[in-house]
């Protein structure tokens, strides 16, 4: 029974990208469900919060293939409750998992949705405009969605029982170090979004935001309407200035910190 | 005489794309990039957003033929903003087919162009910035437990992403090949970028205090006496070693060093620490 709400939850994630990247494959949008599932929707709440903070910089950026979030999401959030473990055991096996089925994944996009994708240029040629949209969907359903879909839940279904006996086993300092890490990992996601979007100019407000929570204790949503707030006003007074002005403090300097 | 009766029919012409169709378009454009594999990437999701138009500009089985195979070209964007690209091509598609003497590698070379400029915003604007933002609040509630995170989370992303679907691909039909020029003259797309990065900065200096947790229950001293470095630590700056350790997580991807090596350098560091007693969970 778990297994097939395990499934129908794979389905739901990954049907983001059927409905236009609606971000549904994330940990804190899938946590809840798999939560749900398994009987206990505030520890699948809270770990999936944790994990999605620790996969903060997977996400598919220009060309780079990020680790697969849905299978790590799920898998890392299910066997956690499972086990009765913390959120830092969801992050240490969800990691290993995201990644593996990102290579899996890989040979799907390499060898599976490419036998569609070439037959949409046959049809093309016969001026069959059908013949291009079934391609699309047979490329995205059976090259994509179901493949992994069922992955996740043979993974589950394999993997729970198995799991619980081998989280038992693992020593305690492994668990706190996985705890540890856990608390780390986000900061891993921080500086590659920081790498994305810093910039000299407008550094300060990078520090401006720290020194509000960390000493004024200034929840996020605070600081992010406070930005809002100092975006009103710059773009008020930045419309007395010329343009030649703007395009001088876009100089994007990545080296500095 | 002639010009004047060409551009009539023209104008006739102009209207055959309907807002009726355009939805359709914008519904096609939804699953872009299901079918995404390594060589030509959205190519069939952009055939298949447009294919629906063309068949309406093209009755003839030829000139149809034509048209999606000039689509089934490399593409790759971020899909937000695939409506804008298709509302340009759709306009440009629109003249070339009562045009004869529109060239159609113009089609192409503005979907190149763009391509590139807009992704670069896109993930910027969209996975770098609203997403955080998003996911930030999401987790601060998800944390205690409240399912209401999730939900945040997909409406405060989705909402501008379906704003900026429906609005490009609208406002792209409309202003057409023009769009590009209007756009970079105004300065809009450079505003855009820095205001959102300002927001995308604050959130994320925000974060790093309250999302990355390190702890240390080192002490000097022995017994009762014993002097806690974690206090210590707090009064020099609250938040340090979270500060610290994003800092040289930073330096290392400077570095070029791999997401992943860093990864698993994080987690065998921790579980040093976890043994040695100098973290605590």
């Amino acid at each position: 029974m778990q297994t097939l709400w395990i499934f129908l939850i794979a389905c739901i994630g990954y049907l983001d990208y059927f409905t236009g990247k609606t971000l549904l494959t994330r940990p804190i949008v899938l946590g809840p469900l798999v939560g749900l599932a398994l009987g206990n929707l505030t520890a699948g709440c809270k770990i999936g919060a944790t994990v999605e903070l620790a996969m903060m910089g997977a996400v598919g950026v220009g060309a780079a293939l990020p680790p697969e979030v849905v299978s790590g999401g799920i898998l890392g959030v299910a066997f956690a409750i499972i086990g009765h473990k913390d959120a830092g055991m969801a992050v240490a096996l969800g990691l290993p998992i995201a990644m593996l089925v990102m290579l899996l994944r890989n040979v799907l996009f390499i060898a599976v949705v490419p036998l569609f994708t070439a037959r949409a240029d046959k049809y093309a040629e016969k001026g069959d405009a059908n013949g291009v949209d079934r391609m699309h969907w047979f490329g995205g359903i059976f090259g994509m969605y179901l493949p992994l879909a069922i992955l996740v839940t043979v993974s589950f279904a394999a993997g729970g029982g198995v799991m619980k006996q081998v989280l038992n086993m693992v020593p305690q300092f492994i668990q706190d170090g996985l705890s540890i890490s856990a608390g780390i990992l986000p900061a891993l996601g921080f500086a590659i979004l920081l790498r994305m979007i810093i910039n000299k100019k407008i550094i300060g407000y990078l520090i401006i935001g720290f020194l509000l929570t960390a000493y004024l204790k200034l929840p996020v949503v605070g600081v992010a309407l406070l930005a809002a707030a100092i975006i009103m006003i710059l773009l008020y007074t930045n419309n007395n200035k010329s343009n030649n002005d703007q395009a001088n403090t876009l100089e994007v300097d990545d080296d500095d910190f | 005489m002639t010009s004047n009766k060409q551009d009539e029919i023209k104008k006739e012409k102009v209207s055959q794309i309907t807002h009726r169709d355009l939805m359709n378009v914008f519904w096609r454009a939804l699953p872009f990039e299901i079918s995404w594999e390594y060589v030509r990437q959205m190519h069939v999701g952009f055939a298949y957003s447009i294919s629906g138009v063309l068949r309406k500009l093209y009755p003839n089985k030829k000139d149809l033929s034509e048209a999606l195979k000039r689509h089934l070209e490399f593409f790759n964007i971020t899909t937000y903003f695939a409506p804008l690209v298709l509302g340009i091509s759709i306009a440009m598609e629109e003249k070339n087919a009562t045009d004869d003497d529109f060239d159609t590698d113009s089609i192409n070379n503005v979907k190149a162009s763009l391509m590139g400029p807009l992704s670069g915003i896109g993930d910027s604007l969209f996975l770098g910035t609203l997403r955080i933002i998003a996911a930030g609040i999401g987790v601060s509630l998800a944390m205690q437990g409240n399912p209401l995170g999730a939900i945040v989370f997909l409406l405060l992303y989705n909402i501008p992403a379906f704003a900026v679907r429906y609005i490009g691909l609208f406002q792209g039909y409309k202003l057409g090949t023009n769009l590009l020029d209007k756009l970079s003259q105004s300065g809009l797309m450079e505003k855009v970028t820095r205001m959102t990065g300002i927001m995308g900065l604050m959130t994320i200096g925000s974060m790093i205090a309250t999302m990355v947790v390190m702890k240390t229950p080192l002490k000097f001293g022995i017994g009762h006496s014993a002097t806690k470095l974690q206090p210590i630590l707090d009064s020099i700056m609250p938040c340090l070693l979270p500060v610290m350790a994003t800092a040289i997580i930073y330096w290392m991807l400077g570095k070029k060093m791999k997401t992943t090596v860093i990864l698993l350098l994080i987690i065998v560091f921790s579980i040093i620490c976890a043994y040695f007693g100098i973290l605590a969970p």
